[in-house]
């Protein structure tokens, strides 16, 4: 099993990917209402798996998405779907999986692809108390802006035997804010002949909420 | 241009609100370090072809719209009467709450919202005004231009100007203030209104909580009377008088922050 998370609207609902893996003939089959991306996943996970130094297992395989009555859609399951593979084919430590989350695209060679609302899904990863978040390279930033959050930048489905160990790669330090605040772009005193739009602009500027027409 | 300056004078985002813009901008695909880092407001001016899932939110599963990737910033609707009026109509209310509640058969989702409307709109379809004498637009044109400028969307907009051909002479020799200098009285005006109603804008604080003297009180029935502002409407110009007078320094609102409220507020002829 291995806990991910799916973005609705602009918060992350809690996903656990399962897998089963039994005798049988080679198939691959994914339920837990995957929508179209979801479900080519299965390609990406496969491909990956095998460039990656493991071994697909070529047996009967189910990968159930739960909760099963939440629509799961887009490609950041990936990651989450082929450490639940490996861990179910005895690849990989079932131990290790269970107080991270992981979030990721995969490519077929097993480098890892950003994907969307990676800081919404650290947030949640704190709340559910999990040890760490498992996050693309490129996402990594942004994931560890989450107050409290541990955020491990994941480069190559390969690092996943490496969790939990000695080697496992180092949490990424959040950013701070650049001092410089930089206003880049037009400036006010560009507007010039408009002494009543400029009047107005610094009126709605002062009161956010108040709304303008010209 | 104009609405780009716009963001320029606004003060930086706080911490939290910097959070707040930096997930949803994580949760769309969008650059992170302008908001969270750079502490620069949203900006967003969407295309008048926006369906109202585009603006408010919406489909399956449910995705942030325009409003919501502009919370803590401008959402600027430029050519507002081209706009669809469905998805004009769908800002009306959350432009009140400061949020949009996505609710689907199969699931329930809040989007934040808090954003400012910044709208601009010619004054009829061919731009070149009814009064100009040069309009060539048919009466019913100009009409329907205005309908969508009227009603309810539009008592939610606090100030109007009329932006009019600048006397190209006085062009050349003004030199108006720039951003920072605006920006650095801006924010001293939000930190006194802050201070005042315990962090909040004044757009957010119940307007009978700001206080007008008697005089002040008969004024606005009377000038308002004229109007025919709504009950919204009265409110809101009060909120706008105690922003003015929150610019100026000002303890109470003063006889002149009523007044030009009143005249921001005024709907102009076409």
């Amino acid at each position: 099993m291995a806990r991910t998370f799916t973005i609705l609207g602009v918060e992350a609902r809690p996903v656990r990917v399962e897998a089963d893996v039994r005798q049988g003939l080679p198939a691959f089959a994914l339920v837990g209402l995957p929508d179209a991306a979801v479900r080519e996943s299965r390609d990406r996970v496969r491909a990956a798996i095998a460039n990656s130094g493991f071994t697909f297992p070529q047996q009967r395989i189910t990968a159930n998405l739960a909760p099963a009555d939440l629509r799961k859609a887009g490609p950041g399951f990936d990651l989450a779907l082929a450490a639940a593979v490996l861990a179910a084919s005895n690849q990989l430590p079932a131990a290790a999986l269970a107080d991270v989350a992981l979030a990721g695209e995969l490519a077929l060679d097993g480098t890892i692809r950003a994907v969307p609302g990676t800081l919404a899904m650290a947030e949640a990863a704190v709340r559910a108390e999990l040890r760490a978040i498992l996050v693309p390279v490129a996402c990594a930033a942004e994931a560890a802006l989450a107050r409290g959050a541990t955020v491990i930048p994941i480069e190559r489905l390969q690092q996943l035997t490496l969790l939990g160990g000695p080697d496992e790669p180092g949490a990424a330090i959040p950013p701070s804010p650049n001092g410089a605040r930089n206003h880049a772009g037009p400036d006010l005193a560009d507007l010039r002949g408009q002494p009543a739009l400029r009047r107005a602009l610094e009126i709605a500027a002062v009161d956010p909420a108040a709304a303008l027409r010209r | 241009m104009r609405s780009r300056s716009r963001r320029s004078i606004l003060p930086p985002l706080s911490d939290d609100e910097a959070l707040e813009a930096a997930r949803i901008a994580s949760a769309v695909g969008a650059p992170v370090e302008p908001v969270a880092l750079g502490r620069r407001r949203p900006f967003r001016a969407p295309h008048h072809t926006i369906s109202t899932a585009g603006l408010v939110g919406g489909g399956v599963p449910p995705r942030p719209g325009e409003a919501t990737i502009a919370h803590r910033g401008v959402l600027f609707l430029d050519e507002l009467p081209e706009f669809n009026r469905d998805a004009l109509e769908a800002l009306r209310q959350p432009l009140e709450a400061g949020r949009v509640l996505i609710a689907r058969a199969r699931h329930r989702v809040e989007l934040p919202c808090r954003f400012q409307l910044v709208a601009a709109a010619n004054p009829c379809p061919c731009g070149r005004g009814a009064s100009s004498g040069d309009c060539t637009c048919p009466p019913q044109a100009v009409a329907r231009y205005e309908a969508k400028l009227t009603g309810a969307l539009s008592d939610r907009l606090d100030l109007a100007i009329a932006v009019e051909q600048p006397d190209l002479t006085a062009l050349a020799d003004e030199r108006p203030e720039d951003s920072a200098t605006v920006r650095e009285r801006v924010i001293a005006a939000r930190e006194r209104q802050e201070a005042r109603n315990g962090g909040r804008a004044n757009a957010e604080v119940p307007s009978e909580s700001i206080v007008l003297g008697p005089g002040l009180q008969r004024l606005l029935a009377d000038r308002g009377g004229a109007l025919g502002l709504s009950g919204r409407g009265r409110a809101r110009v009060i909120r706008v008088a105690r922003t003015i007078a929150d610019l100026d320094g000002a303890e109470e609102v003063g006889e002149e922050h009523l007044l030009e409220a009143l005249h921001l507020r005024r709907r102009h002829e076409r």
